[in-house]
């Protein structure tokens, strides 16, 4: 018998039990949506991971951290007495406060640019900037640096501009309170940024002693790049200028850029071999990081997920034994009439397979409807607009339910079986 | 032409043997009708199933057109049976929830025929038992004696060599009875089928070329009729 007509006559089986074919697929089915919504959070998850840690650096570069031991911390950090608001730091050579601030030194910096491979290496530099002079008087404003070959988001240039001296991108959110109607329009234009004299003294309410700087304006920055503070991106070179006339301390982050040719995995365990005890991490350990926590987040709903298709599978087992029991004299009559016991068997199980891509579908089915919520779940996650948190994908889901028809048919094995191996006389006679 | 010789089937083990069938022979020519008859519980199922391989008996042989379907293995058997015979039983035995169509298909499916030829043929042995308007309809929506046409149209739609009918008007009633046999005669005439009917209709098993009497698992005698292929 030709595989395609058992297929069909199996197909008409289970629609001549309908009731007891869509309630054994919805057992299925429930496990289905669990592991599809799983894998489909999976996704969104990767994707916005990928979107957020692409935004925020270069995957050519890679970030090490000075780690410091607490017992350090302690010892030179932690004030001797209460410090008065209005008092100066006092000024300390370049060596005391590599050992205070746990950053690290120009030595240091110089000795990872001997490194091969190692094309650059930059500070993280943070800067206290107040607010920025639109056209009708002063905005709020954040600035920040640009380090190493980012992903920018640019608009006017290529994403991997790098910014000189007197020069700032501005993000488009910006635009029409400078006065411009576009980044065209903006481009060649000056801002002027007003920065913090004393950031030191934050914590005082007449804290208002300010300096400006202006800029000329090369490009625009989409507003996706806002949510890391990219409202006016600055060169590395004006930022460590602002920084020192600022006073801010040197942070215990530095960004190295490899060299195109190299190998990314060599050069940061050549770093991590020269800082040992500090933390070396390239973009692509970042990634795996956060994916390794996305992944077992997402292996432990499909375990889930899993579980409840166990369950279902005795369903499956149950109901292939009542087919069997139910339809005795057709098999009796189809072994009769010369149907080979094999051709009973794939009967059997190809049914089980209808059953098992059933309900898959149904699980796919319900998880697509559930990704409607998108816009819900990311309002609740405080997540941007148009971020869609699940994503279902076609070739995990056809893979889904392909998986399930497997399973299905592995569950009606020993149900087909039986039916195979019936003897056709003893089956004809059954009432 | 089919021979059974020395035919012996038993039942059960040491203690509860049972013997079914006994050192049974006879020979059947091709096309004839024959009737198997004899009493209940006499071993006229018994035979017939040894002798369309659907049960195998611990001795003898049946050798259908030169060939001893006890020496084949059962997918051989299978194979055989799905291409040479075919069955119509007292009770029909068609798939209520299935269309007259898709009963009748059964056998072109078992037998691999292409899905064009299938429907040709559907027709044609529908029309030859005057079912050919109840193709769409249900099976379980006929009457007793529309089933009986019904399992006849399966029976002859793949034109088997030898058909089994096993007490095919026992549950049928005087009138609706001698239209299905005749359609059984019908056939067997015009295909040059071989037709093995299983009764105890004393009358129907008159009607047939031969008649060979079971009792208690023995041949008692082998009839042909004047004029019959084996007379």
């Amino acid at each position: 018998m030709r595989r395609i007509d058992i297929a069909i006559r199996a197909g008409k089986s289970l629609r001549q039990a309908k009731v007891r074919t869509v309630l054994t697929s919805l057992a299925i089915a429930v496990g289905a949506t669990t592991i599809c919504l799983a894998l489909a959070a999976g996704n969104g998850a990767r994707d916005l991971i990928s979107n957020f840690v692409g935004l925020r650096g270069d995957e050519r570069a890679i970030d090490v951290f000075r780690m410091i031991p607490m017992d350090e911390v302690v010892e030179t950090v932690v004030p001797t007495g209460p410090q008065r608001v209005d008092q100066e730091p006092e000024e300390v050579d370049e060596a005391d406060e590599t050992a205070m601030r746990g950053s690290f030194s120009e030595q240091d910096i110089e000795e990872i640019r001997a490194i091969p491979g190692v094309a650059n290496v930059t500070r993280d530099v943070w800067l206290a900037t107040v607010s920025v002079d639109g056209v009708d008087g002063e905005y709020e404003a954040a600035s920040s640096v640009q380090r190493g070959r980012q992903l920018n988001e640019f608009i006017g240039v290529e994403n991997d501009y790098r910014l000189q001296a007197g020069e700032v991108a501005v993000s488009e959110w910006y635009l029409e309170a400078l006065g411009f109607s576009s980044v065209e329009e903006a481009i060649g234009e000056t801002v002027r940024l007003n920065f913090l004299a004393n950031p030191w003294r934050a914590a005082r309410p007449d804290n208002t002693d300010l300096f400006s700087k202006e800029f000329r304006i090369v490009a625009g920055i989409s507003e996706e790049a806002r949510r890391f503070s990219r409202e006016f991106l600055i060169s590395y070179e004006d930022g460590l200028a602002i920084a020192t006339e600022q006073r801010m301390p040197n942070t215990s982050l530095l960004s190295v850029e490899i060299a195109d040719g190299y190998d990314m995995g060599e050069v940061r365990d050549k770093i991590a071999a020269q800082h040992e005890g500090n933390r070396v991490q390239s973009m692509q350990d970042m990634y795996e990081e956060m994916f390794m926590m996305v992944n077992i987040a997402q292996y432990g709903l499909m375990g889930f997920g899993a579980l409840a298709i166990l369950a279902s599978v005795f369903g499956v087992i149950n109901t292939q034994y009542i087919s069997v029991l139910e339809r005795t004299r057709q098999i009796g009559l189809m072994k009769a009439l010369g149907m080979r016991r094999r051709d009973v068997a794939r009967l059997f199980r190809y049914e089980a397979a209808w059953i098992g891509a059933l309900g898959g579908m149904i699980g796919v089915a319900v998880a697509l409807l559930v990704t409607l919520l998108n816009p819900v779940i990311a309002g609740v996650l405080e997540l941007e607009e148009g971020v869609r948190l699940l994503q279902v994908d076609a070739v995990q889901a056809v893979i889904l339910v392909v998986s399930l028809a497997v399973v299905a048919v592995l569950a009606g094995y020993f149900p087909a079986r039986k039916a195979a191996k019936l003897d056709p006389i003893e089956a004809l006679r059954t009432e | 032409m089919i021979e059974v010789k020395k035919i012996t089937k038993t039942y059960g083990d040491k203690k509860n043997r049972f013997t079914a069938l006994s050192d049974v022979s006879f020979t059947i020519p091709d096309g004839a009708s024959v009737a198997i008859v004899g009493k209940s519980g006499s071993g006229k199922s018994t035979l017939m199933h040894a002798m369309s391989g659907l049960d195998r008996p611990q001795k003898g042989e049946i050798i259908i057109d030169g060939r001893d379907i006890l020496q084949m293995s059962q997918a051989e058997v299978d194979g055989f049976r799905a291409r040479e015979m075919s069955f119509v039983f007292q009770s029909f035995f068609v798939q209520g929830n299935e269309t007259c169509y898709e009963n009748v298909s059964l056998p072109l499916e078992i037998n691999n025929v292409d899905r064009g030829t299938r429907a040709e043929r559907v027709k044609k042995a529908l029309e030859a038992v005057g079912l050919e308007e109840k193709m769409k309809s249900k099976a379980k929506n006929l009457s007793g004696g529309q089933k009986q046409r019904l399992a006849i149209a399966r029976a002859i739609v793949d034109e088997p060599k030898i058909l089994f009918a096993d007490e095919p008007t026992g549950n049928l009633d005087t009138a609706t009875g001698e239209k299905v046999v005749e359609m059984l005669f019908d056939y067997s005439r015009a295909e040059g089928a071989t037709l093995i009917i299983v009764t105890h209709d004393a009358e129907l098993a008159a009607k047939c070329d031969m008649q060979v009497r079971i009792v208690d698992g023995k041949v008692e005698k082998v009839l042909g009729k004047k004029g019959g292929k084996n007379a």
